[in-house]
């Protein structure tokens, strides 16, 4: 980062001035961190609890159980929420709207709702939820806590690459905007 | 959150801190390892109904939420040693989050007032999901 600062500006770098772009690139990143959550976890091969969630499979509302591995290759974003957790079900027409949006880009949407079987079907039918939803043990909540989101609260969302990299992780709501500057 | 024992009076105080709220329905009590019920069960609590917040879910409709400190005077106890153990779950508005329900469990003695919850060893969720969520 610092290098490209320093091509661009076409000017030779003195110490002092690499020092200092350094330290802003630094709280820069900080900053970034924070507000997405764990910054030194924001990107990178997946492993520990995210490569069991991708290896996992969860009871789809069909009853099928249905393993993760089956979007492997897709731009997979992994939605944990609730029908009782509201942050969760406001956020999620922006997904639909991605999922429609973005599909043809290779974006797979997958919701694990750590929830019962009953408010999911309705909420689902009622937003028409244009992507899988599937049934979460409520465990996944103590998983999630070493995915970067240690609390373990909702909503929590992962974006994994087609080659099972990091690319977002999110306590909180996710932006159509950001969605849509992935694929940009 | 500290539980008091005074005058054979359990109650419950809640310092819920702004842009915070908790849901009354998902309340859940035991006391002396016996399930009392929820909040809003007449017979537990002397917690007005008409206290609290009344959100309008666009899922499950007309919701009431405490987002304010508050007490819930609870039931007459006779023994002088108590255990209250109650499940809470509710959500930040600042921070868009929701909470997964939470455990805590308060020993008492009588005459004992404003008592913080002992530690628990961390444990799995899934024992503090059982009524809302069944997996």
């Amino acid at each position: 980062m610092s290098e490209d600062v320093a091509a661009d500006s076409g000017q030779p770098m003195t110490t002092g001035r690499r020092t200092f772009i350094l330290a802003t690139a630094a709280v820069a990143a900080c900053g970034a961190g924070a507000w997405g959550g764990h910054w030194w976890l924001t990107r990178g091969a997946v492993k520990g609890d995210e490569a069991k969630l991708l290896t996992a499979s969860f009871e789809a509302l069909d009853g099928k159980m249905t393993p993760v591995s089956t979007w492997q290759g897709k731009t997979l974003i992994v939605n944990f929420w609730a029908t009782w957790c509201g942050p969760c079900r406001e956020e999620m027409p922006e997904f639909v709207k991605a999922q429609s949006e973005f599909a043809v880009k290779g974006l797979q949407f997958v919701g694990i709702a750590i929830d019962r079987r009953a408010p999911v079907e309705r909420f689902t039918k009622e937003l028409a939820i244009n992507y899988p939803v599937l049934l979460g043990d409520a465990a996944w909540l103590e998983a999630v806590k070493t995915m970067g989101n240690p609390q373990g609260v909702l909503p929590f969302t992962l974006v994994i690459s087609p080659k099972n990299e990091v690319m977002l992780r999110r306590v909180g709501k996710l932006k159509y905007s950001e969605i849509a500057a992935i694929f940009a | 959150m500290t539980a008091s024992l005074v005058d054979g009076k359990l109650s419950l105080q809640a310092d819920v801190k702004p842009g915070h709220y908790l849901f009354r329905d998902r309340f859940e009590f035991h006391v002396n390892g016996k399930d009392v019920g929820s909040a809003v069960a007449p017979k537990l609590t002397k917690l007005a109904h008409d206290k609290g917040k009344v959100k309008d879910d666009p899922t499950f409709g007309k919701t009431t939420v405490f987002d304010k400190p508050f007490v819930l005077e609870l039931m007459p106890v006779t023994t002088s040693k108590t255990e209250l153990e109650l499940v809470f779950q509710g959500c930040s508005e600042v921070a868009g989050i929701c909470y997964p329900p939470t455990k805590r469990v308060f020993a008492m003695t009588a005459g004992a007032k404003n008592v913080p919850a002992k530690a628990l060893p961390p444990s799995s969720l899934k024992n503090q999901f059982k009524p809302q969520v069944s997996q």
